[in-house]
């Protein structure tokens, strides 16, 4: 079942190529600055916090900047993505109305491209690093399954989202809230270890910790990765992105006739 | 061999009563235990089966509303069936959308390249075909331009050639070789005609019966989600004008679908005179043929309480008859006889009649309530002594209810109104 999905969808692999750039070259086209608008974004974001909670709040965090970049980055990701593929099938509803094609592809797309402009941030970011004098070293080389089990969990969760807005348009409205919270329940602009010792074991069933404190190993503190954190991650993602599969397909069905 | 095979398929819609199903509803009728509270549910389709073999064209007609599209839709799998199941083989190409995906800040290029691979095309073989796709569109000069600058014109025609030269084994057209100007459809047709030769399988849905009549070799007629006719489109598409015409006459509003109980539908057979079984008379004169018609002087076998109505009996007789004396009744279905006027009663004298006529019961208001009546005919001596001609009941009609006349209870209508009075 799993397996003639996937292959329906490989078959419109230049689909999925053609959306994402599509999208990346709607998003440029006509704008000076092209490209670097996708990086003056995390730029700003990078300003505020650091003056707000370096220099006011006057936070105790060594390389304030890079630490916050280094969790900000991935969670802008995570955000955009599931923000924006959300309502993916809804806004493709003369699309779906019209032409047969897999489903998945729109939140895939969507994902896709924000893939993209996260791993293009990283043109910024390792420069930063090797300018700030970060040590980097064998651990870098598990930050592509890092991506790759975030891809995975991003996706699980932009089919179920995607599908259930499409008969629940309230979806869209709660999502927003509930990033709004899953920012600060999350360790961007603060280490983990601030938070209290008897909430850490609820605290960490928040899968974007794992994921922070990866990327934070691996880019930042040139340190070992938990094989725990890892596999816990994996196993989570799996399951969404199977969840996610199961999800989307029973409802599948009814997209064309729903929206 | 068939290439699309579908038994059995149902299909139902949901009209909602809200826009938008939202999560409160949702909530409140889980808790509650209510379900489908804010819909009703209507088949498009029911029971289809079709057949369609490698290498025919098919056309499917009907009524707005018949359910041929989402037919066409089911097989292109974009809708599901709810029930039925639906086995194809070989690639699909479905051109129900002109332009799917087209977005206008891109050059007609960059769309020809989206477009393409929405329908399926893999970037290699929308290169092979780029050039021919440009040239067919006639847009050679501008296809590098956003298509934001495009005329509608310009826009259809570049989203037709992409459609077209999409190389499946099934193509699914709906209702789009009406576009362009005269030259633009010619080329089009010429494709389909090329598809035709290649042994390619077309389903076609389209009003424009002359070219179902033209291009395809069978036809399936869809009347209110159900099969109604299949075969020759020659014959299914005369089928198709009774149907139409007939529902003229038969539904009362249109959002209704079913007939109303009291008017049920007269099956065509049966409407034309039938044989006259119950019929005596010397036969001086002969009743040749019996009519019902309407405003238009066109034959009708149901009418709207409170409508025109003329009754004709057309005649022959090889001889000059003095005085005769025409009549008519009518009688509801159970036998209740109505009323039975004749032209000595009203007065009117006819001095003799010879050789072929009619006469004319002219009823400029009808006051039947809706139900199945029965007309007798009949001519006589003045005297009534000597029945030339009496057809007995052997006319058939039916009156529908009207927008206007709500009543109905009884048999007649009288034009009546109410007045109060007492206190408030």
């Amino acid at each position: 079942m799993i397996l003639t999905r996937l292959k329906e969808i490989y078959a419109f692999k230049n689909l999925v190529y053609n959306l994402v750039s599509r999208d990346l070259k709607v998003k440029y086209k006509g704008s000076i600055l092209g490209f670097f608008w996708s990086l003056l974004n995390p730029l700003v974001m990078l300003i505020v916090y650091t003056v707000a909670f370096k220099y006011i709040i006057k936070i105790r965090v060594e390389n304030f900047p890079l630490f916050f970049l280094c969790a900000f980055l991935p969670w802008t990701f995570l955000n955009l993505s599931l923000s924006m593929s959300v309502s993916s099938i809804k806004d493709n509803a003369n699309l779906v109305k019209k032409v047969y094609f897999p489903r998945e592809i729109l939140p895939l797309s969507v994902v896709l491209s924000n893939l993209v402009q996260f791993l293009l941030t990283f043109i910024i970011l390792i420069p930063a690093l090797l300018l700030f004098k970060i040590k980097l070293g064998f651990p870098l080389f598990f930050l592509p399954i890092i991506i790759l089990i975030q891809l995975a969990f991003i996706l699980g969760l932009s089919y179920i989202l995607a599908s259930l807005n499409v008969f629940f348009s309230d979806i869209r409205h709660l999502l927003e809230i509930f990033l709004q919270i899953w920012f600060w329940l999350t360790p961007i602009i603060y280490p983990v270890d601030f938070v209290p010792d008897r909430f850490q074991t609820l605290y960490r069933l928040n899968p974007m910790v794992l994921f922070v404190e990866s990327y934070r190993n691996s880019l930042l503190y040139n340190a070992g990765l938990s094989g725990m954190n890892l596999a816990t991650l994996f196993c989570v993602a799996l399951v969404f992105l199977v969840l996610g599969h199961v999800i989307f397909n029973s409802y599948n069905k009814k997209f064309a006739e729903e929206i | 061999m068939s290439v699309i095979q579908t038994r059995n398929i149902s299909k139902k819609f949901r009209i909602y009563h809200e826009k938008t199903l939202n999560l409160k509803y949702a909530v409140i009728n889980f808790l509650t235990g209510k379900r489908s509270s804010y819909y009703d549910e209507f088949y498009a389709l029911r029971d289809i089966n079709l057949d369609i073999k490698k290498g025919e064209t098919v056309g499917l007609i009907g009524e707005n509303g018949s359910g041929k599209s989402t037919l066409l839709k089911i097989i292109a799998r974009i809708l599901y069936p709810d029930d039925g199941t639906v086995v194809t083989s070989g690639k699909i190409a479905s051109l129900i959308e002109i332009g799917a995906g087209f977005h206008s800040e891109l050059s007609g290029r960059e769309n020809v390249y989206i477009n393409g691979s929405i329908l399926g095309f893999t970037k290699k073989q929308i290169e092979a075909r780029l050039d021919e796709i440009i040239a067919f569109s006639g847009l050679e000069r501008f296809i590098d331009n956003p298509i934001k600058t495009y005329s509608s014109g310009m826009y259809v025609r570049l989203g037709f050639s992409i459609a077209i030269h999409v190389n499946p084994d099934i193509l699914l057209v709906d209702e789009i070789l009406a576009v362009g100007d005269e030259n633009f459809q010619k080329k089009c047709l010429q494709k389909i005609n090329g598809f035709q030769s290649e042994g390619k399988t077309i389903v076609l849905v389209s009003h424009d019966l002359q070219t179902v009549e033209k291009i395809c070799d069978r036809v399936y007629l869809l009347h209110n989600g159900l099969l109604a006719a299949q075969g020759d489109p020659v014959e299914v598409i005369s089928e198709y004008h009774r149907i139409l015409y007939g529902k003229e006459e038969i539904t009362i509003r249109p959002e209704e679908r079913e007939p109303v109980p009291e008017a049920p539908e007269v099956p065509p057979e049966e409407t034309a005179p039938p044989p006259p079984v119950d019929r005596w008379g010397s036969g001086e004169v002969r009743i040749t043929r019996i009519e019902s018609l309407d405003r238009q002087d066109k034959q009708r076998d149901s009418f709207r309480t409170g409508e025109a109505m003329t009754i004709r009996i057309h005649y022959h007789t090889d001889q000059r008859i003095e005085k005769p004396v025409f009549g008519t009744a009518f009688y509801r279905d159970d036998g209740l006889h109505i009323n039975g006027p004749n032209t000595r009663t009203s007065g009117y004298i006819i001095d003799r009649i010879q050789g072929d006529g009619f006469i004319d019961y002219i009823i400029p208001s009808l006051p039947l309530l809706p139900g199945v009546y029965h007309l007798t005919a009949a001519i006589v001596d003045f005297f009534y002594l000597q029945t030339y001609d009496h057809w007995h009941r052997c006319f058939r009609f039916s009156v529908i209810e009207s927008e206007r006349i709500k009543e109905r209870n009884g048999v007649v209508f009288i034009p009546s109104e109410w007045r109060h009075h007492g206190q408030g």
